[in-house]
């Protein structure tokens, strides 16, 4: 093993980056998975001090590059140089010693412990044979804290704190073991903007002090906000290495991609049918049996978008667990009216009925957790592609025989429209990148021709040329008659995409407004303000029109 | 403005489903399948021989020729002749049965301890049935004592599945707890209400109509009259029952793979909160699966009741017997699968057999037989194969080529944890606590945890 030399912070302050070593310089990295070249001959150079934005498609190595940085993963071949020497990494410590430090996406920390114990954990103030010094432990965290203007309580729980400061805490975490060059693999992914916001004054703290960041993300706009230069990848290639101040989203998406990339949603206004989903006096317990929903009322049409906006937390998450069967309501209906097929006309109760029923009447839902609840991780595609309509008579005969055949053709199917990167279908949806375990919960709600189409933070963590294709399939299927109820914390999707927008706030719908009501209107509305006069008039309008 | 921008070669077309892939997958899965129980077996032998040389005597070379004597006469003891074949067969019926109850249960993720108490139950009401009707005709009496004995299995692991279910009541504490029950009513039962008159401690032998025929004789009274008849069919002992197991096995392939049912359990083991998104109930599965259970296990039972002489129940004879015990050997190193569940069921019963021909030839203890099945199950529990495996490949792919060893290396790391069709061996993954804490651990330079990276990068590999 290299012992590296500590980085001087003097250097990294230097103004003339350019005369600094590469902190980071990836040569000829391969990798290849059975049936799939996640890294094929990549080059990555991140100077010091910078921060460095890597950027690609759903598949495109970038995980995977950073996994081989960290040793989590083996490259096939390559040359990994460290502060301009050369040096071999075998797994995470080899890594932590080179002064690594990695915050994955989901994180590594034990939620009954406190901050500091999970800070310290591993390397214990007095090393691993001593007692744990708590006194000592919280210290050091403060110290750290204060260090580096990350302020945390030390002796709160995991479990108690929100996403942003356990971010925060992995990031303290990666500090405490000494880390100059900080991966960050889809941080903003799970956070909500505030949280982004703060996040990124804490990387430009970091990077002033000398810090090295390597920074993943689908969203060209945090790219052009907060890094200085950005490496592309396309399918496991180098395509492009730029300076961020002289590049703009268009001609990221065009690399990244490889066609133009339309960043906005190009859509005729919706001609809305008869109602589908006629929601009244909703109410519902959260989790932890507050009232999480209390009165909704409200219809989705036939051909539109309804977007729910809202604040994470004001009770979406809940009211979509109710409407599709996940979770009881405690008073009020719920109705689904079917607009086309067979079965036009009819109308059926779901209050009460159970996710199977519901997706049964013609309900497809596309969950938030992908991993959590929308995914079997270690079956295959295929298997995953019948998920909840496995006893339909088309993928099972008498609702008890799988009909092998036909759902490997119908994953085919769905793999193929939906651009699932993947070598087999055969494969664990486990071996499958982030984005494209996404699709392939898409293509099968989507393909499940329904008449309602719940939609949970549809385009959370696909790239952008998977957002525009999942856009165009959400206005595509508006426009054949279906009624789509969307969820979403991103205010330019709601905004670009709905008919009309219910704004949440604190289990009710305060508002209900166009498309057109201004970002500082639905800012107020999201956060309880009052709407204005003007809006209700719009609003009036609106549901006048419907 | 692209300061470097590489015109890409020609864009790879996602290569869908090519023979090569395909074929490649294949192979990784029969090879992790099959490589860590052959490997847990060749480690226990290597283990084996060693004891035995420290216990023979003579120079070196002397001692080496006596441990592969003695593995010798352990493999002909097992399977040397169609007489000992048979016999080994006879240990081999009741442990499909239970490595089967073991299987189905771990399917849904549930550790089922009390295949020897269903398999007790079984036996149990179907000896009652037979004494009770013991005058009714063959026909009619022998499908209702398996019928009973079957429903008797299934009812005592359904109650573990309902304890589970509304209760939620660990099965393991469950499954323990039914066991003593059961073996103290059959004790009861035995020195009771089924005593057989002037006899201590056992029921009667159940009425000869009901006695399963034995494989070889059935052989002679249907095929033999066209084919070849077997001399002295009479030696050969083992029974119908083997077939039944043989259907068993196959019914489990099915049901698992081939079903809504199965593919339902696999969700609700693999990710419950997947089975409630897609409408499955958990707790219903969970009754089910435990019922099956004990289904395979009571006819398990039953069988060896009605096949086996003497053709009645002892005293105290299930709190002896291990057959449930070791069944979840038989299905570790089956790794769940139908086809492994026999291997194993072959290796243990075989070698319990082949034991006492070593004990008695080579002058070996028979017990050595144990030491080999309890390493056997050691090296797949404790799982440091993988870690020797990547350790060789870390050896040998020093050439750092992109080859077919190191994809296959490379599989080592997922593979292992996800194989298509569930069969894992059994780490409680699913727990979050568990796995965030391991993989906390392994972040900070515990090292040589290869198992928390490789979760880790599972993780990462999802995230996005
Ligand atoms: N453990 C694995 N086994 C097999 N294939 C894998 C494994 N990990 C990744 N892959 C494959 O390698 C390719 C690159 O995956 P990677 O996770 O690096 O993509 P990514 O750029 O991070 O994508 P995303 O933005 O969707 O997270 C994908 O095609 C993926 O299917
Ligand atoms: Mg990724």
């Amino acid at each position: 093993m290299h012992e590296q030399e500590k980085t001087p912070l003097a250097q990294a302050a230097d103004p003339d980056l350019a005369a600094s070593p590469y902190a980071v310089e990836m040569r000829d990295i391969c990798k290849a998975w059975p049936g799939v070249v996640a890294n094929d001959h990549v080059n990555l150079r991140v100077r010091q001090g910078e921060i460095h934005a890597l950027v690609g498609e759903n598949g495109a190595g970038k995980t995977t590059l950073m996994n081989i940085l960290y040793g989590l993963v083996r490259p096939d071949s390559g040359e990994i140089f460290v502060n301009g020497e050369r040096v071999h990494i075998g797994g995470p410590r080899d890594a932590i010693r080179l002064h690594i430090g990695m915050v994955h996406q989901h994180f590594m920390l034990i939620p009954p412990l406190t901050v500091a114990e999970n800070i310290v954990l591993g390397q214990e103030p007095g090393g691993p044979m001593a007692a744990y010094d708590r006194r000592r432990a919280r210290e050091l965290v403060l110290q750290l804290s204060a260090r580096y203007g990350l302020p945390i309580d030390p002796d709160a729980r995991i479990e108690k704190l929100s996403v942003g400061l356990q971010q925060r805490v992995e990031i303290l975490k990666a500090l405490y073991r000494a880390a100059d060059i900080l991966i960050l693999d889809e941080p903003t992914g799970v956070l909500t903007p505030q949280e982004t916001y703060e996040l990124f004054d804490v990387l430009r703290v970091l990077s002033r002090q000398g810090k090295t960041i390597i920074f993943i993300t689908h969203k060209l706009r945090e790219v052009l906000d907060l890094t200085d230069r950005v490496t592309v990848l396309r399918r496991g290639r180098n395509v492009g290495e730029l300076v961020t101040r002289e590049t703009n989203q268009t001609e990221i998406a065009r690399l990244m991609v490889g066609r133009e990339v339309l960043l906005r949603v190009e859509k005729r206004s919706a001609r809305p049918g008869p109602v589908v989903l006629r929601v009244e006096n909703l109410h519902a317990r959260s989790d932890r049996g507050l009232e999480a929903l209390q009165g909704i009322g409200f219809e989705v049409h036939a051909g539109e978008i309804l977007g729910i906006a809202g604040v994470e937390g004001n009770g979406q998450s809940e009211l979509v667990e109710v409407l599709t069967g996940m979770r009881r309501a405690t008073a009020g209906r719920m109705t689904i009216t079917h607009t086309s097929g067979e079965q036009a006309g009819k109308t059926y109760d779901i209050t009460g009925m159970s996710p199977r029923e519901v997706r049964l009447v013609g309900v497809a839902h596309i969950p938030e957790d992908r991993r959590g609840s929308g995914l079997v991780l270690s079956d295959t595609i295929e298997n995953n592609a019948i998920l909840g309509r496995e006893r339909w008579p088309r993928f099972a005969w008498a609702r008890f025989i799988l009909r092998l055949r036909e759902i490997a053709q119908w994953a085919r199917r769905l793999v193929g429209e939906f651009d699932v990167r993947t070598p087999s279908t055969r494969l664990p949806v486990r071996a499958l990148s982030g984005g494209n375990q996404q699709k392939v919960i898409v293509a099968r709600e989507f393909a499940a021709d329904p008449q309602l189409l719940i939609a949970a933070q549809p385009t959370r963590g696909v790239d952008i040329g998977a957002i525009e294709f999942i856009h165009r399939r959400l206005v595509e299927q508006r426009d054949a008659g279906k009624a789509i109820l969307l969820v979403s914390a991103e205010l330019d999707e709601i905004r670009s995409l709905s008919d009309r927008i219910a704004v949440m706030y604190e289990g009710r719908i305060v508002d209900i407004v166009t498309p057109e009501a201004s970002e500082e209107e639905l800012g107020l509305l999201m956060t309880g303000g009052r709407p204005s006069e003007a809006s209700r008039e719009e609003q009036a309008q609106a549901t006048g029109d419907s | 403005m692209a300061l470097q921008t590489a015109q890409p070669r020609s864009p790879t077309p996602p290569a869908l489903e090519t023979r090569s892939t395909t074929l490649l997958l294949w192979l990784r899965r029969v090879g992790s399948g099959l490589g860590r129980p052959l490997l847990a077996l060749a480690l226990a032998l290597i283990a084996g021989l060693i004891v035995i040389m420290i216990t023979a005597s003579g120079s070196l070379f002397d001692r080496f020729n006596a441990a592969l004597l003695a593995y010798g006469y352990l493999f002909s003891g097992a399977f040397g002749n169609a007489a000992n074949l048979s016999f080994s067969l006879v240990n081999v019926t009741p442990l499909i049965f239970t490595g089967l109850s073991v299987a189905i249960a771990y399917r849904a993720r549930l550790f089922n301890i009390g295949a020897e108490g269903q398999f007790a139950a079984g036996a149990i009401l179907a000896a009652f049935v037979g004494m009770k009707c013991s005058t009714w005709p063959g026909w009619l009496l022998t499908p209702l004592m398996i019928v009973a004995g079957s429903l008797a299995g299934a009812l005592w692991g359904g109650i573990v599945g309902l304890l589970k279910a509304w209760r939620g009541a660990h099965e393991v504490v469950t499954t323990i707890m039914l066991n003593w029950i059961i073996f103290y009513v059959s004790d009861w039962l035995v020195s009771g209400p089924l005593q057989a008159p002037g006899q201590a401690d056992q029921t009667p032998s159940m009425p000869p109509q009901t006695n399963l025929p034995k494989l070889s004789v059935l052989y002679n009274q249907t095929l033999g009259h066209f084919l070849p008849t077997i001399s002295q069919p009479e030696q050969y002992v083992v029974d119908v029952g083997f077939l039944f197991a043989l259907v068993a096995l196959v019914a489990y392939w099915f049901l698992m793979s081939r079903t809504t049912f199965g593919y339902e359990t696999r969700v609700v083991g693999e990710n419950p909160r997947a089975a409630q998104y897609a409408g499955i109930s958990v707790k219903r599965n969970v009754v089910l699966v435990m019922a099956l259970a004990g289904l395979f296990a009571g006819l398990g039972g039953t069988l060896q009741l009605m096949g086996q002489y003497p053709y009645e129940v002892v005293g105290q004879v299930f709190r002896n017997d291990t057959t449930g015990f070791d069944a979840i050997g038989v299905a570790l190193l089956g790794r769940m699968t139908a086809i492994g569940i026999f291997l194993g069921a072959l290796l243990f019963g075989g070698m319990r057999q082949g034991g006492s021909l070593m004990q008695l030839k080579a002058n070996v203890p028979g017990d050595l037989v144990y030491i080999i099945e309890a390493l056997v199950l050691f090296s797949i529990a404790v799982r440091f194969l993988p870690v020797i495996r990547q350790a060789l490949v870390k050896r040998f792919s020093a050439a750092r080529q992109p080859t077919v060893v190191a994809a296959l290396a490379g599989g080592v790391v997922d593979l292992d944890q996800a194989p298509a069709n569930g069969a894992e061996a059994p780490t409680m993954n699913d727990q979050p606590l568990s796995e965030s804490g391991r993989a906390a651990l392994a972040d900070d330079g515990s090292g040589q945890a290869q198992t928390p990276a490789q979760e880790r990068q599972h993780q990462q590999n999802g995230e996005a």
